[in-house]
């Protein structure tokens, strides 16, 4: 009898395994590990003293601080509105329910700081349109608020946060088995009794999951404080981080505040998935319902149309005015002119495309969004591959790698590379477009895990058992069965990637240089400078791109759907 | 040759031992059924020959090659086997042609030989004129049909099928069992089919395997062998609905325990023991009105359910303190009268007993 010929040798499995690992451990822990080395030790020497005299100092303390208010408040905020739209849409018999739904999804879309921009122009205590309008009307010598302030920031990130809660509440309303409330309402119960003891606890873990995203995102969100705290010196982490390392120019001190704040951001965001993970796994198991079914609506009779234009208004008031806002400002001859046909023109338009820092910085950010989605895309799907379908030992250690990109905020990826690309291994992208690229690979790898792993469970393991049978290779049947298959959660990644990174402003506002400016870090650069007509103009521009792109990319979606079924 | 062989194969996932020491020989162009309830390994044993597990001990053969063993395994894709799955595992972005064609176009076969048998293992299962349709457009039968002519195509020399004809209405069971027996003969591949359906197992087997919940061989035989000859209860039960009756020896006979119906002789070896267990298929007696003395080898009761199941009517009746269910065909129970009401008296003359010493193992786990 001849006997197996192959003892071991190194198959695709062990490839697979082996380079998503390498992947993983480069672009992913490695950063977050010299973060977590640069705060506890100094000179080899585990030094708590130095994290202490970090968290003492006033200056960090009270950006700890605001991060904590920021992201408290705007939770609440967001989630209320959130949950209010969400129940609208789901629960009531609104008039335009399905374009509403539609129309909520907005926000999302317009860039938070390009937001945050528009609300300044029109808000600021100074000069702001609205403001200077209503102290005319009511002849007030003062400003009757201030955007730049806590509370505005809070406002301003509501306003495009909540669709966080609103996708996973109205999710569940809809998904949520009916027959729950319909026997508490047969039991006597009224619609308020039903909405407090049944609706509300059932879809409690959706909602508390929604605020959590939105705490978790508004912790280290950096765009609207910037926009509107620094200025007046309000400070949250990811900004006291780019401050301190902008003043310090580069130096270690300045370094080190940051890793130790970057610290506490990825302790919290891993902290704050966790119950987000714990909560969806107890909410999705209680009220699914398997088929489809029509939940009780509440008729709104006379309120269905204030409702409906309270809706509208919402709408207009957080999308609408701020997009026209940035759109005319851009037109301006100078800042500060009255919007009047006779101020505007379109020679911003046409010196952005003149302006090295501008045509530069959109070349930039197209170039490192397609790639680092293609990449990430690429790798995300190997990856996923090995965590779902393969069965080899060392996976364990994939799984856990697997995970850390998704507690990764923007800020701590940023400072990371920076640590991880100057030079410290022999490489040193610092000052290139690589490291920003690097650093978007690390950024929106979860997205591409997430997307991939969804897509390959759906591929059960015996279509590939098949083809293994069917004499082909490991590596033919990746190529020929499993590739295919997927192909629509890997073109979903890439545009899940594409999108957000075309305006990313966070990551590469720490990791520019000078011929390196993303499209986003050009619109921030342009305010700080004072420019704030050629900011609103680039703004403009990056709107009319971003929304052109959601929309081409939603139409080819849909038809890449249709096509499949 | 392609025989399979298994000798003293383990398996064991963590902590859980799925099988402990199989040894299994099937033979060259045989049809052999595994038959066990779920979870008791059979799977696992199919899916050790198609190499998709290996063993933690022992060696499998397929012909003269040993294609696993403790330390080597071969993949699966060296293998050559067929293997039919019972989810089908039709590839969905193939349409029929494409996926019948797979195993061909990954052993490099020449294109007009590989279309030729392509069409020829479409048409054997039916599907011709269906060659261009995507596996969305066809029904589960069809789907599973794919599956067969794409295990066919490449005649190999093995055939490995796993509860293939679950997923079917019945009607379609029924017809694909045929149709795979058929095939069957016209290849003369040795097939493995794997199944806890003991009608698709006595119709297609020439041997059957009755495996244990904890994955040990039961008995090995033909299909007449094992149902008229069960080697224990376990086996008996798991062949098909059987009443276990407990016997006792009572003046040198043996009786219905609690009664002195007496319902024949068992084998010789049983003969000293003082209890014993009968066991009966639903037909392996006739059900009739009670009149007069109670013959020798019948016994009375009383109907405690009566169940019309179309062709059949089914009794549940109490014997002493004991539930033995028998059945009738309609037609029959109609001509003779005998549709006996829940609660009244019947006679029951046994005609075929099955027995098995009292302290037959195995019978609990049924």
């Amino acid at each position: 009898m001849d006997s197996p010929q192959r003892k071991f040798k190194l198959g695709t499995a062990e490839l697979l395994l082996a380079f998503s690992i390498l992947v993983l451990v480069v672009i992913v822990a490695v950063p977050v590990v010299l973060i977590i080395a640069t705060a506890f030790f100094e000179n080899g020497k585990l030094n708590v003293a130095a994290i202490m005299k970090v968290l003492r100092d006033p200056d960090t303390y009270m950006a700890l601080w605001n991060s904590i208010v920021i992201a408290t408040g705007t939770t609440i905020v967001a989630t209320t509105i959130g949950v209010f739209f969400a129940w609208l849409v789901a629960r009531t018999d609104l008039p335009f329910k399905k374009t509403m739904k539609a129309l909520f999804l907005v926000p999302f879309m317009l860039p938070s700081f390009i937001g945050a921009l528009a609300w300044k122009i029109l808000l600021s205590p100074r000069a702001g349109y609205i403001t200077k309008a209503i102290m005319a009307v009511f002849g007030l010598e003062k400003a009757p608020f201030d955007i730049m302030s806590i509370g505005g920031i809070v406002l301003i990130e509501s306003m495009y946060l909540f669709p966080f809660v609103f996708l996973q509440v109205a999710a569940a309303l809809e998904r949520m088995d009916p027959t729950l409330e319909e026997s508490a309402r047969i039991s006597g119960a009224g619609l308020l009794t039903i909405t407090r003891k049944i609706t509300l606890p059932l879809v409690m873990p959706s909602i508390l999951a929604g605020a959590l995203l939105i705490a978790l995102y508004s912790l280290a969100h950096f765009g609207v404080p910037a926009i509107l705290g620094t200025e007046k010196g309000i400070y949250n982490i990811p900004t006291k981080i780019y401050e301190r390392i902008y003043s310090s120019g580069g130096s270690m001190a300045g370094i080190k505040v940051g890793t130790v704040l970057s610290t506490i951001l990825v302790i919290s965001a891993a902290i704050i998935l966790k119950i987000q993970d714990l909560l969806l796994k107890k909410g999705q198991f209680q009220i699914i319902a398997g088929k489809s079914m029509r939940p009780v609506v509440l008729k709104l009779r006379g309120l269905k149309v204030p409702l409906l234009i309270v809706c509208i208004a919402y709408l207009t008031f957080t999308v609408v005015l701020p997009t026209v806002t940035i759109m005319l400002v851009g037109g301006l001859k100078t800042y500060g002119l009255p919007i009047a046909p006779q101020n505007l023109s379109f020679n911003n338009y046409i010196d952005l495309f003149k302006m090295k820092l501008t045509t530069d910085s959109i070349y930039n950010s197209l170039v490192l969004s397609v790639g680092a989605a293609f990449v990430t895309m690429l790798a995300g799907t190997m990856i996923s591959y090995v965590i779902v379908k393969m069965k080899v030992r060392g996976k364990f250690m994939l799984q856990f790698l697997g995970v850390l990109p998704f507690s990764l905020p923007g800020t701590v990826i940023a400072l990371g590379c920076i640590l991880t690309w100057s030079g410290r291994f022999g490489v040193n992208l610092y000052n290139t477009a690589w490291i920003i690229f690097v650093a978007y690979i690390a950024r929106y790898m979860a997205f591409s895990i997430k997307s991939n792993s969804a897509a390959l469970e759906q591929v059960s393991d015996s279509l590939e058992e098949a083809s293994r049978a069917c004499g082909a290779t490991h590596f033919q049947t990746l190529k020929n069965i499993v590739l295919p298959l997927v192909r629509p959660g890997m073109i979903s990644a890439f545009f899940l990637i594409f999108l957000p990174a075309l305006r990313e402003l966070t990551t590469s506002v720490l990791l520019y240089g000078p011929t390196t400016r993303t499209i986003g870090v050009a619109i921030y650069a342009l305010n700080e400078d004072g420019e704030t007509v050629r900011a609103a103009a680039l703004s403009t521009v990056a709107l009319v791109i971003i929304f052109t792109g959601e929309i081409v990319i939603r139409k080819f979606l849909a038809r890449l759907q249709r096509e499949d079924t | 040759m392609s025989d399979i062989r298994f000798h003293s194969v383990r398996k064991t996932y963590g902590s859980k031992t799925v099988l402990q020491d199989l040894n299994l020989h099937i033979r060259s162009g045989e049809c052999f059924v595994l038959i066990g309830p779920s979870g008791c390994g059979k799977t696992v044993a199919l899916r050790l020959i198609a190499g998709f597990e290996t063993p933690d001990e022992g060696e499998i053969t397929i012909g003269e090659r040993v294609v696993a063993n403790a330390k080597h395994a071969l993949p699966p894709e060296e293998r050559r086997i067929g293997v039919v799955f019972q989810d089908y595992a039709v590839w969905p972005h193939m349409d029929v042609s494409e996926n019948v064609a797979y195993p061909l176009k990954m052993r490099k076969t020449e294109k007009a030989e590989s279309q030729r048998r392509t069409a020829d293992a479409v048409a054997q299962v039916d599907l011709a004129g269906y060659e261009r349709r995507l596996p969305s457009q066809l029904s589960g039968g069809q789907q599973q049909r794919v599956a067969l002519a794409r295990a066919l195509v490449a005649e190999p020399e093995v055939m490995l099928l796993d509860e293939p004809l679950t997923n079917l209405d019945a009607n379609l069971r029924e017809e694909m069992r045929f149709e795979i027996k058929d095939l069957q003969r016209k290849t003369g591949s040795t097939i493995l089919y794997v199944t806890h359906d003991h009608e698709v197992a006595l119709a297609i087997a020439d041997r059957i395997a009755v495996m244990d919940p904890k994955g040990n061989l039961r008995q090995i035989g033909t299909p007449e062998a094992v149902y008229e000859h069960p080697a224990d209860p376990f086996v008996c039960r798991f062949l098909g609905v059987s009443s276990f009756v407990e016997m006792e020896k009572k003046g040198g006979r043996f009786v219905i325990r609690g009664t002195d119906f007496s319902v024949g002789n068992p084998p010789a070896a049983l003969a000293d023991e003082s209890e014993a267990l009968a066991a009966f298929r639903p037909m392996d007696m006739t059900i009739s009105r009670p009149s007069g003395a109670i013959p020798e080898g019948s016994a009375e009761g009383v109907v405690e359910r009566t169940s019309l199941l179309g062709p059949i009517i089914d009794f549940r009746i109490l014997i002493g303190e004991q539930k033995v269910r028998c059945q009738i065909q309609t037609e029959e129970a109609v001509a003779r009268n005998v549709i006996i009401e829940e609660g009244s008296r019947c006679a029951l003359s046994f005609h075929d007993a099955k027995w098995f010493s009292a302290v037959a193992d195995g019978e609990e786990e049924a």
